[in-house]
């Protein structure tokens, strides 16, 4: 198996006002080569913090206590920073649902993109800024020498994606995860950022780790599917299968409360009560308290992600397939 | 036909509970020595609908179409440049202070963000319950009825009255948001916006970005684009068979959550022009992939393209 980027066992947690908050806890994820992967689930479950872990990108009060994340069989955490460093934005890059968080206010973009060239892969500036024009026009930027003498504060909220991307891709890494990327923007908007992600996928070979909370984007997008719920991974499977048959009662009612565009539905299916709060998890499954299941043994122990559906590929973590 | 005839004509005969005709709202832009007037924000640029009572009309649109304009300015929480609109067939923007007050009872809004619109020093007791007090309803052991009674239409515990916004979920600040604008038996609810989890049985102005949702619980749909409503069409017909070249593309992009489902994607280029300077004749021409040199000359009217659709093109 050529699995470029394989996470074990990873725990993160935050040091909080009031205690310890778990909010990656023991996440499982294997990213093959060239292959997108969604990683859904409500806000708080962890998508974000597990990219960040990825990233070793963590808030101060945060720390990785457990686990592994291997990239090319190396293990990143407990990595020196240096090679961090090198490894962050030259092999993996990210972009973020708002562009701003990314870019820096006082400096141009074509600077910006050129220093991530520069820095990465030990060009002059010069060489850099030609990088950096060359990816403004593959990302779909007209008149790019002109833009890339502009400031983001002059760019729409669609063009400055364009730009973290051009600037994420510019030294073309191995594996882009992208973080809610589209969900700031209008839908036709989001329409053509997918269709340059896609694209570019081409062009550039990447591996992309999607963190989305829009099931259509996922199913337009990612070879296969994550499905996370209060730290953990529940379940994951080809994409295909996973629409076709959730095994989790999570991912089944996740799936059952999408709005369908043409089919009118009675009411919306609703998962009912909410997210567990975060410095009080319940024993056993994360989820039994919404669960309509409820199976033996969810309420002492924590389920294992195991190959219980039709194929090896599909995993999921509940107790009433064991 | 002249506005001001338009805004004489108080349209009761038809039964609609909100009729808004040539809405239009400009934002000027001040600039130079004097602050003058130096250009305008055409945000709203002649919109005519009517909601009928009962029923549910999505106004759909994306940032900058002008859709949640619309909404603020039939509260009169912004006054329009021209226009009417009527409730009941009463004038909205000639209604004098008493009347308005009336009328805000009659009318009550659920805004997008539900934290930026709860007072956080307030608790969900006095916010739900704030309408009711303002408007003189009942005694204050009555008023505590109704609100209990309101939180728990709404899936919030009675109990939770005590409570501050903060203390609540998104979601949950939503409900609590969707309890005070029932506490005044509206007749008629805008909502920019919302995630609405519950519905009643009123009636809606839902003013939304996203398709899927709007279709779900809209009984007719209208689409903006650049300050105009560009197609109008019961719920089902539009998403069926759209004939404005940007409802077609608007439904062919929408991410569909189902893997097996292919289809042929109308990927608009650019972006939405800049109100202040909309293309001539037709809005969207700049981004429409079947526009013609006709389009840039003359504008088309919003006309019935089928029973009951009305579309905005020359070629609709």
């Amino acid at each position: 198996m050529s699995d470029l980027l394989r996470v074990e066992d990873l725990h993160t947690q935050f040091h909080v006002h009031g205690g310890t908050v778990k909010a990656v806890d023991g996440v499982n994820l294997t990213i093959p080569a060239k292959a997108t992967v969604g990683l859904v689930g409500e806000s708080g479950s962890g998508k974000s913090i597990t990219a960040l872990s990825i990233m070793r990108l963590l808030e101060k009060n945060g720390r990785i206590t457990q686990g592994h994340v291997f990239f090319h069989g190396q293990d990143l955490v407990g990595l020196p920073d240096e090679q961090m460093q090198e490894i962050r934005g030259n092999d993996i890059s990210m972009i973020f649902q708002e562009p701003m968080t990314a870019l820096n206010p006082v400096f141009t973009v074509g600077d910006q993109i050129a220093e991530a060239v520069r820095l990465h892969q030990k060009v002059d500036h010069e060489a850099g800024l030609n990088r950096a024009v060359e990816m403004l026009r593959l990302v779909g930027i007209s008149d790019p020498k002109r833009r890339a003498g502009q400031y983001p504060h002059e760019l729409s909220g669609g063009m400055r994606q364009r730009v973290m991307i051009a600037m994420a891709l510019s030294t073309s890494p191995e594996l882009l995860i992208a973080d809610e990327p589209t969900t700031a923007l209008d839908v036709t908007i989001q329409a053509q950022i997918l269709k340059l992600m896609r694209n570019l996928k081409g062009e550039f070979g990447s591996a992309i780790l999607l963190i989305t909370h829009d099931l259509g984007v996922v199913a337009e997008m990612c070879d296969s599917v994550a499905v996370m719920y209060a730290g953990r991974i529940v379940e994951q499977a080809p994409t295909e299968e996973l629409f076709a048959s959730p095994k989790h009662p999570y991912t089944q009612g996740l799936l059952a409360s999408i709005p369908r565009l043409g089919k009118k539905q009675e009411r919306l299916h609703v998962i009912t009560g909410s997210v567990p709060n975060p410095l009080a998890v319940p024993p056993g499954c994360a989820f039994r308290p919404r669960c309509p299941v409820k199976a033996p043994r969810s309420d002492r122990d924590i389920p294992g992600l195991k190959p219980n559906g039709s194929t090896a590929e599909h995993l999921v973590a509940c107790w009433q397939y064991e | 036909m002249s506005k001001q005839k338009l805004a004489v004509a108080a349209p009761q005969a038809n039964g609609a509970l909100l009729k808004v005709q040539d809405l239009v709202k400009f934002f000027p832009i001040k600039g130079g020595l004097l602050q003058t007037t130096v250009a305008n924000v055409r945000a709203v640029d002649g919109v005519s609908f009517e909601i009928k009572k009962g029923e549910t009309l999505g106004l759909i649109g994306e940032s900058g179409s002008g859709k949640s304009t619309v909404a603020r300015t039939i509260m009169r929480l912004i006054p329009p440049t021209s226009g009417e609109a009527w409730l009941e067939g009463r004038s909205i923007f000639k209604a004098k202070k008493k009347e308005l007050h009336e009328m805000r009872r009659e009318v009550q809004i659920i805004f997008q963000d539900p934290y930026g619109s709860l007072n956080p020093r307030m608790s969900v007791g006095e916010i739900v319950g704030e309408g009711l007090l303002v408007h003189g309803v009942g005694s204050a052991h009555e008023r505590d009825k109704i609100v209990s009674e309101l939180l728990e239409v709404v899936g919030l515990r009675g109990q939770y009255r005590g409570r501050f916004p903060h203390e609540f979920s998104g979601g949950q600040r939503q409900r609590i948001g969707i309890a005070r604008a029932l506490a005044l038996r509206p007749k008629l609810i805008i909502a920019d916006e919302p995630d609405l989890q519950n519905e009643f049985d009123l009636t809606y102005l839902f003013v939304a970005h996203n398709m899927a949702v709007v279709e779900q619980v809209s009984d007719r749909i209208a689409v903006m684009y650049l300050g105009k409503i560009v197609e109008q069409a019961p719920a089902e017909q539009l998403l069926r068979s759209p004939r404005h070249p940007y409802t077609k593309a608007l439904i062919s992009v929408i991410p569909i959550p189902d893997p097996t489902v292919r289809r042929e994607q109308t990927v608009l280029s650019g972006e939405i022009p800049s109100p202040t300077n909309p293309p001539s004749g037709c809005h969207f021409r700049t981004r429409c992939p079947i526009a013609t040199d006709y389009c840039a000359e003359v504008e088309p009217p919003l006309r019935e393209v089928s029973k009951g659709q009305f579309a905005a093109c020359h070629y609709a």
